[in-house]
């Protein structure tokens, strides 16, 4: 039994020592598609690799030392098991800028709870910005048909320039197949440089080496603030190519499988960035720069009201950082304030300059002819490779003095000295007999507001009409409910009659009370609702009744009336109807 | 000789097109500097520089026009400033060429009783007018839709005439509006026909108003205060 333990502790002390003993841990540098590389281009990115080979099951992330140094643009983590053997691996996709000899290593890496350290890898970074890495990385690649056709391009018109002279980049990506699709442009960070007027993407067509391919083309204006050398990194594009048929027909492209998203980077650029050269006094901008105008709007203006003083200048550099410039000995009857800048872009692409404006609100406190004097911009001009100063022409400025100058109560800004005060007076007119001319105000033609003439005659007539219309319809009816009224007075013994035989038909008793009311009161010239029983029976004593025949006649009524609120089983009296037939005949020789 | 022409139209040309590109505003208050230095040719150019003139613009050149001595084209101008908004212009306008006509040795009070209803309706806005008599119009067919016109016979009475004086007022106005005025270049006769064979029935005065009524290409039927009868249409201004 003892013997079993023990060996049972030894065979597990051979295994973890022989899987120890067996790790490797290996550093390498290789190019973004896993090829093996000697050296490296500044601004083009480039893979380090630590693997652990045949190592336990648990790698800690590894301390390389030298990685610091690098601009780290992604990470990954890889295992992969092949018959029971594990590798893990710890990749970097990193970026140099500057050009040098690098050592990277060595990885130091904790494996199932051992340290072990990697080899140490030396790699030489040279700058250059003539070879499209692409096109070698792309003869690497296990799909080289597909490389070979996407090419991408990242060029400047210039190397070698001064701090803030613009230098115009342009990427393209080139592809011959029609039917790949840029999906994404991903920007690297970028050095200390300023960036300006992105335009595209800009579609055309182009040959290389006989083979034509479709270009997409972006354009920008990189602007470097710092002397030395400064590498433009290499710009990372994702596109798709569509794929052969893979047997499943439409169903792949159903799921999207026959789009294949692969990567291609341009190549970096390096511009030779260097100082300007000393210069005594104010520099504006670096560039080509052209006329530097002044202009005044209007020239004559009345003290105390605003002037819109525009200086422009036209050229190619920096325009949209480009500082308000400060304005030079303006007169102290002239306060100005800055207003606004904005930046004109010619009108045609390729034709024509840029031009920044800077507008002053120029406001007058003095009444006189003031000049606006020289304005001075001064440039670097990147052509020449001199400081240029370019200058505006004097303007005049004329401030007419104020309606209310001569008011004590309204005094201008800055007190007028006693020859101004003469100068002012002598250029006042006495008007005398005529009232005097208008000064401000109503110079161009005023809108008078009145109704159109069509608008007020509609307001007149559309209301005289409805109440005409209302006075009318009103009168109609009126003559129509007099005639209906004596209709029904007329005709109510006739028409009593009439509903009387009808209900008689139907045996309808209950008919009879409300006849003889609507009889009575159309008879009367009453509403039903307002005759009553008494103002009957005083009718028919008015009328010359007796006091038997007023009484027999409030039986009949109140017997009709029994009938209204009987139920249906209440012996009906047929004689009612010849009684009512009867009391019909009798009031027609009264009512 | 032929180069120099060039030089002289191109210059012309150049001259031109800056006088153009200043703006109207900038002319109008330079011509209001050169009125007040008792510039007044000058100014009345500046003046007439201005492509879109206001009622401002024709004010100041009638006082440039009187200042020259120039009374018939003073008068018209006077008369464009006010016939757009009457009710702002009409009492500098009126005061004016009344000055105007002192100078020339006219009366210039009003000689009827529509002149000077005219007069009277220049003082109030024309939107204030119709505004007013729309409400008091509204009011009286209310009261007669209503029935009120019987119970309130005050009120209804007020209401009538206070729409019949703004009704009469707006006619007024727009009779004046309509009406085609037109001023004398010089003394001029005036004619009982269209044709200088007709006899004349009076004489007009120089820088003197008067209403159109008729047009017959060279000849117009006009009537100056108690004259009516026919001028030549060289010798008027309409304004």
């Amino acid at each position: 039994m003892k013997v079993k333990i023990v060996g049972n502790v030894a065979l597990s002390i051979l295994l973890a020592a022989s899987s120890v003993l067996h790790a490797q841990v290996v550093l390498r540098v290789t190019d973004v598609y896993g090829e093996q590389m000697s050296s490296a281009v500044a601004g083009y990115p480039f893979r380090i690799e630590v693997s652990a080979k045949g190592g336990g099951k648990t790698m800690r992330r590894p301390s390389i030392e030298g990685l610091d140094t690098f601009q780290i643009e992604a990470r990954e983590t890889r295992m992969q098991l092949i018959n029971g053997r594990s590798t893990m691996s710890h990749i970097y996709r990193v970026r140099v800028d500057q050009p040098g000899t690098y050592t990277i290593g060595p990885a130091v890496v904790d494996v199932d709870g051992s340290e072990m350290k990697s080899n140490v890898v030396t790699l030489p970074v040279v700058a250059t910005s003539k070879v499209p890495q692409q096109d070698q990385s792309s003869k690497k690649r296990s799909d080289q048909k597909r490389a070979d056709q996407v090419i991408a391009v990242l060029r400047a018109d210039k190397q070698d320039v001064m701090i803030g002279e613009p230098v115009h980049c342009t990427l393209t990506l080139y592809a011959a197949h029609p039917d790949t699709k840029l999906v994404q442009v991903q920007e690297p960070e970028m050095p200390p440089v300023k960036i300006s007027g992105q335009r595209g993407p800009i579609t055309s067509t182009d040959t290389i080496k006989g083979v034509t391919y479709h270009a997409v083309s972006w354009e920008w204006d990189v602007y470097p603030q710092e002397a030395g050398t400064v590498t433009i990194p290499a710009y990372r594009l994702a596109y798709t190519v569509p794929q052969d048929d893979d047997g499943f027909g439409g169903f792949s492209a159903f799921f999207g499988l026959r789009q294949n998203v692969q990567y291609i980077y341009s190549n970096p650029l390096t511009l030779s960035v260097q100082s300007l050269p000393a210069h005594a006094g104010p520099v504006h901008a670096t560039g080509t720069f052209g006329a530097f105008t002044a202009e005044l709007k209007p020239a004559v203006a009345r003290a105390g009201e605003g002037m819109m003083l525009t200086l422009r200048i036209e050229g190619n550099g920096d325009l949209a950082t480009l500082a308000m410039p400060e304005l030079h000995t303006m007169p102290a009857a002239l306060k100005y304030y800055d207003s606004k800048s904005y930046i004109t872009e010619p009108q045609k692409k390729g034709k024509g300059t840029a031009s920044k404006s800077f507008e002053y609100v120029v406001q007058g406190i003095e009444a006189g002819e003031w000049e606006i004097p020289r304005q001075q911009f001064t440039y670097f001009d990147t052509a020449t490779r001199t400081y240029k100063t370019a200058t505006t022409q004097p303007i005049m400025a004329t401030i007419l003095a104020r309606p209310d100058a001569g008011r004590a109560d309204q005094k201008m800004p800055l007190e007028s000295t006693t020859s101004d005060t003469k100068s002012q007076k002598d250029t006042q007119y006495d008007d005398g007999e005529l009232h005097p001319i208008i000064h401000y105000g109503a110079w161009y033609p005023e809108h008078s507001w009145k109704l159109p003439l069509w608008l007020f005659m509609l307001f007149v007539l559309v209301p005289l009409l409805g109440v005409m219309c209302v006075v009318v319809w009103r009168s109609v009816r009126g003559r129509r409910s007099a005639q209906a009224a004596t209709r029904q007075y007329k005709k109510a013994f006739s028409y009593a009659r009439a509903r009387l035989r009808a209900a008689e038909r139907k045996q309808a008793y209950h008919e009879v009370h409300r006849i003889f009311v609507e009889l009575c009161a159309a008879r009367l010239s009453c509403k039903p609702s307002e005759l009553s029983e008494a103002m009957l029976e005083q009718k028919l004593r008015t009328e010359g009744f007796s006091e038997d025949q007023v009484r027999a006649w409030q039986q009949f009524f109140m017997r009709s009336a029994s009938y209204v609120f009987s139920s249906q089983n209440t012996i009906k009296d047929p004689t009612l109807w010849s009684q009512a037939y009867h009391w019909i005949a009798t009031l027609e020789t009264v009512l | 000789m032929k180069h120099g022409m060039c030089i002289l139209v191109v210059g012309m040309s150049m001259w031109v097109g800056m006088l153009g590109a200043v703006g109207d505003e900038e002319l109008f208050l330079r011509g209001n500097k050169q009125y007040l230095e008792g510039n007044f040719e000058q100014a009345t150019e500046s003046y007439r520089m201005i492509k879109r003139k206001g009622q401002a613009v024709w004010y100041n050149l009638g006082n440039c026009a009187y200042r020259c001595g120039d009374y018939p084209n003073a008068r018209i101008c006077w008369l464009r400033a006010e016939q757009a908004s009457p009710e702002r212009w009409h009492a500098s306008v009126a005061h004016n060429i009344a000055a105007l006509d002192a100078a020339v040795g006219r009366s210039s009070t009003p000689s009827t009783w529509f002149d000077a209803l005219t007069a009277v309706t220049c003082y109030v806005p024309l939107l204030v007018m119709q505004v007013l008599f729309l409400l008091f119009w509204c009011g009286l067919l209310g009261m007669v839709l209503t029935g009120g016109w019987n119970i309130r016979r005050g009120s209804f009475v007020t209401l009538c005439a206070l729409s019949l004086v703004f009704g009469i007022l707006i006619a007024v106005r727009y009779t004046t509006m309509w009406r085609i005025r037109a001023v004398t270049r010089e003394n001029t006769a005036i004619f009982a026909g269209p044709d200088r064979h007709y006899h004349a029935v009076g004489t007009i005065d120089r820088a003197q108003e008067m209403v159109v009524h008729k047009d017959r290409g060279d000849w117009y039927k006009v009537k100056a205060g108690i004259l009516v009868g026919w001028v030549p249409a060289r010798d008027v201004v309409v304004v």
